[in-house]
């Protein structure tokens, strides 16, 4: 019954990438042994603390928690795909560095998405939206005021860039 | 093995292995209904948040059925006295359904508070509901909104309260769908603050009250009477509750009937949120 593999065509970051992978797959191994895309980090394995947070379609997904197959027709965006080809950080990247939003920096490739997620959907968050959006994911060193922040401060650099 | 080398150096890998299995993806909901009933061990997934945890933590399946093919169950329809919420609907689309925030905007307020939002992006109503873990939400919130249960078995549609609890749940089934009902008058609101201790919602209309009761029991506990007198009759009618390191039994009775009280309060005062 088992070892039959599935396919997966997807785009990651872009690129059309095309898989066969055991069901039991997970896309972070996906992402990480198989594209390099070291960038999603690997913590509690079990969908809590988002380290792992990948954009799927847009949607905030933990990678460790999503089986590869599930990432079918998907539109994947890793940290890898944030910055711009010449290396152009993107502003919630450059948030983060302008704001010391980190300190281990483990889970900050994790923030980061997150915060893009919520940015995509709401330029103009306030401070409650940010903390309730950002309490998905768990940082056990910086402290939750610089990233806050800093989410606040992409949001503004976003809203000008647009102006 | 953690560890392994590849051309970008030593990677991590996951380490709670997944047993092996089959997946299989029907494209209608017959199937799938097939497939459970031939299988001795499949399970239907959806989101996956629950599943996939159980799975990293040791639960095993032969085939998994994956649900995301099978048109029309993440769809939320106004079928006039109820809505039916698609069992593949994530609470996203709860949460963001202009249909729920018209008909039955305090059911869809209660259930903005379900996970994070990762979680609730990915993880589905059926899911929530068909995990039946003691402290998940989803349950007692249908339980107290009067919602139905609609499955599809081998031998066609049944349909369970609710609040009957996942004991009443057709073997083998597939969830389909949730009915909730419309009630203009009934109110509702839920405080899962002391989570994973106690959760309680309450609904009310005029003098009548249902409490659901979520965590202090294998499964969700529901009430109904009279709103006069509800700490009395809601201590009296509560079974012994769950007496463990993270809450003994005396601390979430006194607990259930604290915040159903409570809530009650904040409707009449027409403060529930």
């Amino acid at each position: 019954m088992s070892g039959e593999l599935a396919f997966v065509s997807c785009k990651v970051n872009g690129i059309a990438r095309e898989f066969h992978v055991r069901p039991e797959e997970m896309l972070i191994d996906v992402l990480r042994d198989r594209l390099a895309l070291t960038g999603t980090k690997l913590s509690c394995d079990l969908g809590a603390c988002g380290a792992c947070t990948v954009l799927m379609d847009g949607k905030p997904v933990s990678s460790c928690g999503t089986f590869a197959w599930q990432a079918s027709g998907a539109d994947i965006t890793t940290i890898e795909g944030l910055a711009a080809a010449d290396g152009t950080l993107d502003p919630v990247q450059r948030a983060f560095v302008e704001n010391s939003a980190f300190q281990c920096g483990y889970c900050t490739p994790g923030m980061i998405m997150l915060a893009r997620a919520l940015l995509d959907r709401n330029p103009s968050p306030d401070r409650d939206e940010i903390r309730t959006w950002m309490g998905a994911n768990i940082c056990r060193c910086t402290g939750y005021g610089m990233i806050i922040e800093a989410v606040e401060n992409a949001a503004s650099a976003l809203r000008e860039a647009a102006e | 093995m953690y560890t392994h080398a590849t051309d970008a150096g030593w990677i991590s890998r996951t380490h709670r292995a997944i047993a092996p299995f089959r997946l299989y993806r029907p494209t209608t909901s017959s199937e799938a209904v097939q497939v459970l009933a031939d299988s001795g061990d499949a399970k239907p997934i959806a989101g996956g948040i629950d599943l996939i945890r159980r799975m990293r933590s040791g639960d095993t399946a032969d085939t998994l059925i994956d649900l995301s093919a099978l048109s029309g169950l993440r769809e939320i329809e106004d079928h006039g006295d109820f809505i039916r919420i698609g069992a593949c609907a994530t609470h996203w689309d709860v949460e963001t359904s202009g249909l729920l925030a018209a008909r039955v905007p305090a059911f869809q307020a209660a259930w903005k508070t379900i996970g994070n939002v990762r979680i609730r992006m990915t993880g589905t109503v059926g899911g929530n509901l068909m995990a039946a873990e003691r402290a998940y939400d989803c349950p007692v919130l249908a339980g107290v909104a009067g919602a139905d249960l609609v499955f599809m078995t081998d031998a066609g549609e049944v349909r369970v309260a609710a609040s009957k609890g996942p004991a009443r749940y057709p073997a083998r089934s597939l969830l389909l769908a949730i009915d909730v009902p419309v009630i203009s008058s009934a109110q509702l609101a839920f405080d899962r603050s002391l989570k994973p201790v106690v959760s309680v919602a309450v609904g009310l209309d005029g003098e009548d009250a249902t409490v659901g009761v979520g965590c202090a029991h294998a499964s969700p506990f529901f009430w109904s009477g009279d709103v006069a007198g509800i700490e009395t009759a809601l201590a009296t009618a509560l079974p012994e509750p769950i007496d463990n390191p993270m809450g003994s039994a005396a601390y979430r009775r006194r607990m259930v009937t604290v915040l159903a009280r409570r809530l009650v309060e904040q409707m009449q005062q027409g403060d529930a949120s």
